[in-house]
This record gives structure tokens, sequence and C-alpha cells, in this order.
């Protein structure tokens, strides 16, 4: 198992998980309102949901979103696909490792989409394939969207993943996107082009 | 401290270089005073102020509750006992302000804008109705960092909110519009950076609020609305012509709207600065500061009437000592410079039913200046993505020297284009999804957060914004120019800042109770004057159901079409026909149908919850009012704080020097009392401290020889305990200084109390 101890310097916390919902499905604003509303009832996501904010009115970026004090859950609508993300922003359960933070965050992300795909109240509902996934990470300073770093977090980003063993082997590689950009990753399943939220 | 706190890099290292000292002192100071409130060592009250005026914001259930459709419920965040002002949440998010004197930004800054919104908000910045960006939920905790990210690339957050002087927000033509005289923009730097921290300003009761016009014939500036509203002015005189300002004060929306008055019908470049100061200083001096609802410039204006106002403020500045900065502008005038990229070119002529012939037509200026023309980039709501932030510094950088204008109407104002660019600056917009067209036209329609954010926000206006817009854009062509060029602006409550009394078609939010549900509306002010810099405003008309505003739009666009008379403006027709015909046209609008038939009109624009007013909270708006003795003892706590770190570093000499500062600010904070302009010199502050509150008793004796004792000694210390010591006692003497204060208060209140007898003096 490959060690992360030596990134325990990198803040864990601010770092996000991106799903995908299928490549033609659109988010409906007015369908996740409601339901959003009714998730903050309920307390989903984990970590203090406290409102729900809308987008719908721009091209791109997030749709509506849940704003929450540990993390966001994001509807959003990029060129040519729409996702979900979990973006972790703080820690309150005592992650001190990169892996053990997006640990959190992929199992949120997961929850979210599953009861997503469960709730959602309209056809067509969106049908997440987990065989194929991004990770970024929302600090420039402490995990600037290089190489090198690249090279640093991967082991981390690895070592999230054991406790995903339906994923199968996994390729993971570094999204290259404007440095600009936050540090992406993709993660992709080598023995699976289709993976459903059960089978994790 | 833990690994991670020791491991991770901070911005505080990492930017040290690219920070001015001022600023990086400034920011560290607010960081420790974070500090201090986190560990109970300063008033909420003090603090708050403290963050105001660092433009860090409430926002909506920042007091730990919040109404979830079926009732008020407390939201489980950590640390609730921690507060960040009276009855807000330490770890609730809040909105940071970012002032954007006269909305002038770089790429370079646009970039960090987006890496901000992205690391610290929800991924959006909103510009707001006085070209301040804005981004929400934001951790109080990620502040400081914030504000070196921005003060590295020139930008400083200082007094975007507080009772200060607000972003100064200046005409986005200036410079290029055919109608201006001159370009204000130096005007507006000189000023802007005159006023920012400048010592007569920070003793205000409320904000005060400055713009800038190019002329007098267009909206832009909204002079009439701004505490100091400045319009460029030309004169002749014995042949030469001369520039100066029109200068108008008392102006400002709210509830009770008030136009400003003439205060000088033309002022010299190089009395500006002097002017505004000394208005400033009659402000800070006579303006309320108890009753926030009367505090701010307008009801003194109006109180003392324009004439004897014109006549403290000509006294005032007539004492004035002379500072350079008052004639040379000329640091501002380099600033301020714009010149394009390219040569000048052709402009095209496309189609005007394609989507580029629409977008010329409605989003494209031709500059004064042959060949160039300026686009408005149309953001919904005032929003705008991080991708798409990045994406337009890359089209910035492309078409122009690197500059944009945000705009009051909560769009961005891209100047300087090549006219024979114009078609390739429309694809390249296009790709990234800011080439919408119909800017600054019906249905380009303003919103203030109102609900969405806001503390204070009644209704939905973003949400009605959205779904007007919508609406609106979706019959596009279909309106005539008149009809096309009218405005709509919408306001969560009656504080307008979405500047609903200047639109032709103006809503603020309401509440009204039907057979005991509340019910969100709108109250309709129609035939507000965007013109001549918001010479008048609208007329208030009755209060609709917000789900029966699109309908009430159609209506009374669909009216004014059917009774307008030719060239008649809306605000023509809306005052010919009377407020009487207008409301019998929205009579059957008025309605609310029973719960039980249509729920829907109990529940507010993009909004899913039975609308509720319970989670308004108190506005933070103009602050508490927190005076200059409670802010100089905030800051000589401060300096005892760093007194204490400097010394546990091993630096005692330091140190005692640190809490030296500590006592000679204290002193100078409790003497803001009799002495408001009292200066820094400590042989002074120590000499008037004898004088007025060692000598009358008014200060303990026993706190009071700390400081004489330590002035003596110059503020030496020979020995670590030594330096101890005096720390301790600076932190008594500011104990001391709070219960001398105190005692003053109460003096002040029982004089007040007494009755006044006949012939006592």
């Amino acid at each position: 198992m490959p060690n992360d101890d030596t990134l325990i310097g990198i803040i864990p916390t601010k770092l996000g998980v991106r799903l995908f919902p299928g490549e033609t499905f659109e988010w409906k604003s007015e369908v996740l309102i409601p339901l959003f509303h009714e998730w903050i009832r309920r307390g989903i996501p984990e970590g203090i949901p406290i409102d729900v904010a809308d987008y719908s009115h721009l091209p791109e970026g997030p749709v509506t979103m849940i704003v929450g004090h540990e993390g966001d859950l994001i509807c959003e609508r990029q060129p040519g696909r729409s996702s979900l993300v979990y973006l972790l922003k703080r820690s309150t359960s005592g992650e001190t490792r990169t892996s053990d933070a997006l640990g959190t965050a992929l199992e949120r992300a997961f929850q979210c989409a599953a009861s997503l795909e469960k709730e959602y109240p309209v056809e067509p509902r969106p049908h997440f394939n987990a065989a194929r996934l991004e990770i970024f990470f929302n600090d420039r300073l402490n995990a600037p969207n290089t190489a090198e770093f690249y090279e640093t977090i991967e082991p981390a980003v690895q070592n999230a993943f054991v406790s995903y063993p339906g994923l199968g082997i996994l390729a993971i590689g570094r999204v290259e996107n404007d440095p600009r950009e936050r540090l992406t990753v993709s993660v992709e399943s080598v023995n699976h082009s289709q993976i459903s939220l059960d089978a994790l | 401290m833990s690994d991670k706190d020791t491991k991770t890099l901070s911005w505080k290292t990492h930017l040290f270089e690219k920070i001015r000292p001022d600023w990086r002192e400034e920011i560290d100071d607010y960081e420790k005073a974070l500090l201090l409130r986190r560990e109970g060592r300063m008033d909420e009250k003090v603090f708050m102020e403290t963050r105001l005026r660092r433009g860090a914001y409430g926002q909506r259930y920042d007091n730990g509750r919040r109404h979830d459709g079926t009732a008020s419920r407390e939201l489980p965040l950590p640390e609730r006992e921690v507060r960040k002002g009276p009855d807000t949440l330490w770890h609730a998010p809040g909105m940071q302000r970012i002032k954007i004197p006269f909305g002038r930004l770089t790429a370079r800054q646009l970039e960090v804008l987006a890496d901000l919104a992205e690391e610290y908000s929800d991924g959006i910045c909103h510009v707001t109705t006085r070209q301040d960006i804005q981004l929400h939920y934001v951790h109080i905790e990620d502040t400081p960092d914030i504000m070196r990210r921005l003060a590295a690339v020139g930008v400083t957050t200082r007094e975007a909110c507080g009772n200060t002087v607000r972003n100064v927000t200046a005409c986005p033509r200036a410079g290029i519009c055919r109608d201006a005289p001159f370009d204000v923009t130096p005007a507006a730097h000189a000023l802007a950076f005159y006023l920012l921290g400048h010592p007569d300003t920070q003793n205000f009761g409320r904000k005060f609020k400055v713009s800038f016009s190019g002329c007098s014939e267009h909206a832009c500036g909204l002079a009439f609305m701004h505490d100091l509203g400045i319009v460029a002015a030309v004169r002749e005189q014995e042949g030469r012509i001369e520039e100066g300002f029109h200068v108008y004060a008392g102006g400002g929306l709210g509830p009770v709207p008030y136009q400003a008055k003439l205060l000088e019908e033309f002022l010299p470049p190089e009395e500006l600065l002097p002017t505004a100061q000394a208005v400033g200083r009659i402000f800070a001096r006579l303006g309320e500061k108890r009753d926030r609802s009367r505090a701010r410039l307008k009801f003194l204006v109006d109180r003392l009437g324009i004439d004897e106002f014109r006549r403290l403020v000509k006294e005032e500045r007539e004492g004035l000592t002379e500072d350079e900065r008052w004639k040379d502008w000329s640091g501002a005038r380099e600033a301020a410079s714009e010149e394009p990229l390219k040569a000048p070119g052709e402009f095209p002529d496309p189609d005007p039913n394609s989507d580029f012939g629409r977008w010329i037509s409605s989003n494209v200026y031709r500059q004064k200046q042959h060949g160039y023309a300026a686009v408005t980039v149309a953001l919904p709501l005032g929003d705008i993505t991080a991708r798409q932030c990045r994406l337009l510094a890359d089209i910035v950088r492309k078409y122009t020297k690197e500059t944009l204008r945000l705009t009051v109407e909560q769009n961005i104002f891209l100047r300087w284009i090549s006219a024979s660019d114009l078609e390739s600056l429309f694809h390249d917009l296009q790709s990234a999804g800011l080439a919408e067209t119909g800017a600054e036209t019906i249905e380009d329609v303003t919103a203030c957060p109102g609900t969405d954010t806001c503390k204070l926000g009644i209704a939905s206006s973003r949400g009605l914004a959205a779904e007007l817009g919508r609406r609106l854009r979706k019959r596009g062509s279909g309106f005539d120019e008149i009809i096309g060029s009218l405005r709509i602006k919408i306001s969560g409550c009656f504080n307008s800042c979405g500047q609903h009394h200047l639109a032709d078609i103006g809503y603020y939010g309401t509440n009204r109770k039907v057979s005991g549900y509340s019910v969100p509306h709108f109250r309709v002010v129609l035939g507000g004057h965007w013109k001549e810099n918001g010479s008048a405003y609208g007329l208030a008309v009755g209060a609709v159901p917000s789900r029966r505003i699109p309908e009430t739009t159609e209506r009374l666009l669909e009216k004014y079409r059917e009774r307008r008379r030719e060239g008649e403006s809306f605000r023509d027709y809306v005052f010919r026909v009377g407020k009487t015909t207008i409301t019998k046209d929205l009579e059957d609008l008025l309605t609310v149908p029973p719960h039980d038939v249509d729920p829907s009109f109990y529940v507010d624009w993009a909004d899913a919850r039975e609308f509720t007013i319970g989670d308004l909270g108190h506005g933070e708006c103009a602050g508490d009012v927190v005076s200059a003795v409670d802010f100089g003892l905030a800051e000589a706590e401060r300096i005892v704080f760093d007194a204490q770190v400097t010394l546990d570093s091993g630096d005692f000499r330091k140190a005692g020097k640190l809490a030296y500062r500590a006592m000679i600010t204290t002193a100078r904070a409790l003497l803001r009392l009799p002495l408001p302009d009292i200066g820094t010199n400590p042989d002074e502050i120590v000499r008037e401290f004898r004088s007025h509150f060692i000598e009358p008793g008014r200060f303990n004796l026993n706190f009071a020889k700390y400081l004489i004792g330590f002035h003596e000694a110059a503020g030496e210390t020979s020995t670590p305990e030594h330096a101890h010591q005096r720390i301790e006692e600076a932190q008594l003497l500011i104990e001391a200084a709070h219960r001398a204060h105190q005692d003053h208060l109460e003096r002040e209140a029982a004089a007040k109390r007494r009755p006044v007898t006949k012939g006592a003096s």
C-alpha cells in the first residue's frame, strides 16, 4: 500500500470529487431546488448543510447547490457535460491525511449521487458511472497545478481508493487543463467501462 | 500547533514581498483582531465594525437559525458560543465585499478573483450595483488570506463596508464617452485613495458614498443618489476653457430617497479633495450617531439646509492644513490612464437579425475616439463564474491593454476595442458564454442579493429577476426601441440596493399576511429617471403578489404601448396617467388565491419553502456605531497582544517598545473625546492626557503613573522581566481607560437627563 504520511503537510481538507451522471443528462433547477431543501431538512449531505443556492441563470458552472459548513454539493454544468461535485471545504472529522480527506469526500459524493439516482423525481434521472471520476485540489498554494506536485499527491489518491475494490484496477492521471485551473486528477477503472454505484 | 499547521504554506509568507507594507500591516492587524475576538479578548461590537471596515460582512442565517419551510431550526454549527458580532456565529458563512474603485480591474486581478471565488466562496463573482465584487459563503477565518491575495495584485478591501467612505464609483464610459467634456477617472482615483483610511473619515455615524459622472445627460454616474455626487463640468474664463466639477451633496436611496442638492456650481480640480475632506469632517462632527436610521448625510443636509451646510463646509475647508495631494494628481493620472492595444478599425455592418447583429446593436458603444468601440458583457444577475473570469481575462489581454470596468448595472464593460476586432471578440465571448445580447435594455434586469444571501432581504429579488429576464429574453426582438430601452430594477426590501427608485419599472420586496399566511409581494415603483444622473425618483404604486409580477410587467408595458403619446417617455406617461389609473390597471393582479387553491403564491421564486420572514436578521449595513475611543482601545489591545508575542519570541526590547506604543495608543484613544483631532506625537499625547484626564481626576492615578513613568523612560526596557511588567501595565492601563470611558458616558447621559434651569450657564 502506498504511504502518504509525508503528505500530512498538505491541507487535506480542501478537495473535491466530481462524478458524471451520463453523457446527455442535464440538471433541472426546478427539480433540484425542492429536493435540496428537503435534503437539508434531513441533514443531507453530512457536514452541516446550510442553504440552497441557485445559479441556473448562468450558461455554465453551478446550476443548483447545497452550501454546507464542511462541504458543498454542486450540480454543475460544464461545457459539454453535466456533473456532480462534492467539495470538502474543511474538516471537523479529524482527517490528518489527504487520503482520509479524499475518502470522506468520495464517500459523501457517492452517497449523494446514489440518493439523486433514487430521488430525482423526473425523467430522465441521473445514472452515475463510477468507472470514471475526477478529483481536484482546491488549494493553489499547497496543492499547485503542477506535474511535480501531482507526482507527490498521486500515492494519496491511490490510497483513498483502497476502500473501493469494486472499481478494479485504476488508471490515475493528471488532467491537462489550463494551468490556472485547479490540479485535477482523473480516475478510471481499467477493468470496466461502466460501474453502477450499487456495485461499490 | 499541529503538524499540519507547521507544514502547510501560508499566503502570509508566500506573498510577503508582493504586498505593499502598509497594506500588509493592516491585514496582519486584522488577523490579530480575529484571534483576539476568537479568544474573547475583543468586544464583539468592536470586532464587527473592524471586520466590516475590511469588507467582511454578515450573511443570511448567520445567527445560526434557518427556516426550513416547516419551522425555524438551529443550524448545528460548531462552537456556537463563539461570535463574530452580536448574534452572529463565528462559523456561519459571511460575505466578502471587495471594493473596486470606479469599477476598474485588470486581467490579473480578475484571475485572482476567480481563484478566490473557487477556493473560498461558491465559484461565483457577483458584481454589485456599486461596482464592487462580492463573494458569498465565505468563512471569517479565510478573510485575511483573501485580503492578502487581493492586496498582492493591488486591491484593498479596506472600508468596503461599515461606517466609512464606500467604493468610489464612476461612469464606466469615463474617457471614451461622446457626451463627457473630460475623463473623470483621474479625479475618481485621486479622491478614492485620498479618502481611503483618512483620519477625517473614520468617525462617521453611517456610510458615505461618492460617485463621479462625466456628463449631466446620462444616468451612468447617478450623482443625485449619492452623499457626494461629482459631475464633470467646463466653463469659459477669459477665453480659456476650464475644467471643474458640479458637486452635489446629501442624496441617497433607502426607504426614504433624497435627491442630492447642489453644493458647488463649479469646483476647480484642486479644490475637490479638500472640499470632500471638509464634507467628511462636517459629517463626522454633526451627523447623527445614535439613531442610525437618521444618520446618513442626507438627513444632516436636510436638517441644516444646503446653504448652511455649504457655509459650514467652506468654513471647514478654510481651516484645513494644505496637503500636496490636493493638487498633485500625477500618480492618479498615471494609474488611471488607458490606451488602446490596437489601431482603430472599421465598424462592421452585420445583418441586424443575426446574433452578431443583435449583439452589435445592444451591447456595443461607439467611443468618441474614431474607430474604437466599448462593449458591454451582460452578466445575468451580475454573476460570472470563476472559469468565465479566466476566459474573460484572456479576452481582455487579447483585445485591450488588460483593463475592464464593472458597471452599476452589474455588467462588465470592455473599452478601447478596435472596431475591426468586434466580430472576433463576439465569437470569443460566445465561446465563454459571455455574449448575451440585450445589455442595458429591459431584458437586463438588475437585482440586489435579496433573500438569497442578505440578512435584510424580505423577498427573492434575484429569483424574480431571473424569471423576468428569462421571459423578457424570450420576447427579445418583440419589443420596440422605446420599450426595449426601459430598465427594470429589483430590491429585496425597501433599502433600495437594487436601485428600484431609479428604474422605469422598479420593484421592492415586502410581505403581506393573507388568512394568516405570509405572502411575498413586491411594491411597484414606476417612472424613475434613468437619465441625468438619476435626477428623479419613481412613483410608488401598489404591492403585487410576487407570483404575479411577470404578468404585472406585461400589463404595464401593454398599457404604455396603448396609451403613450408621440415620443412620450415612460416616466412622463406614468405621471400623466397617474397612480389611480395605474392602480386600476393592476387591480385584478393584486388578489391572492387561498392557500389550498394555489399554494404557489405562498412560495417565493427559486425557493421551495413556504414563505416566511422569520429569517430576517439585523442589518450590518451601517454597522453599529463604534466610537473612535472603542476603536483606539481595541487597537491598543492588539498592540499589547503583539508585545506579548514579541516577548515570547525573545525580543524583549521590541516588546517593551510595543507596550509603550500600546500605552500611548490608549491615552490617545481617550483624548479623542475632548480633542477629536489629536495627533500622534507621544509628548503631546502625554501632555494633553495630564491636562484633560489626570489633573481633573478623571483617570485613576495609579494606572496613569504607568504611562507617565514609561514615557519618561522613552519606552526603553532593560530586561525581559522589565518588558513583561510593562506589558502587564499596558493591559491594566487599557482596562482603566475603558472604565474612564464608561464614566465619561455616564456623566454625559446624566447631563442630558438633568433639567435645564433658566439662566443656568
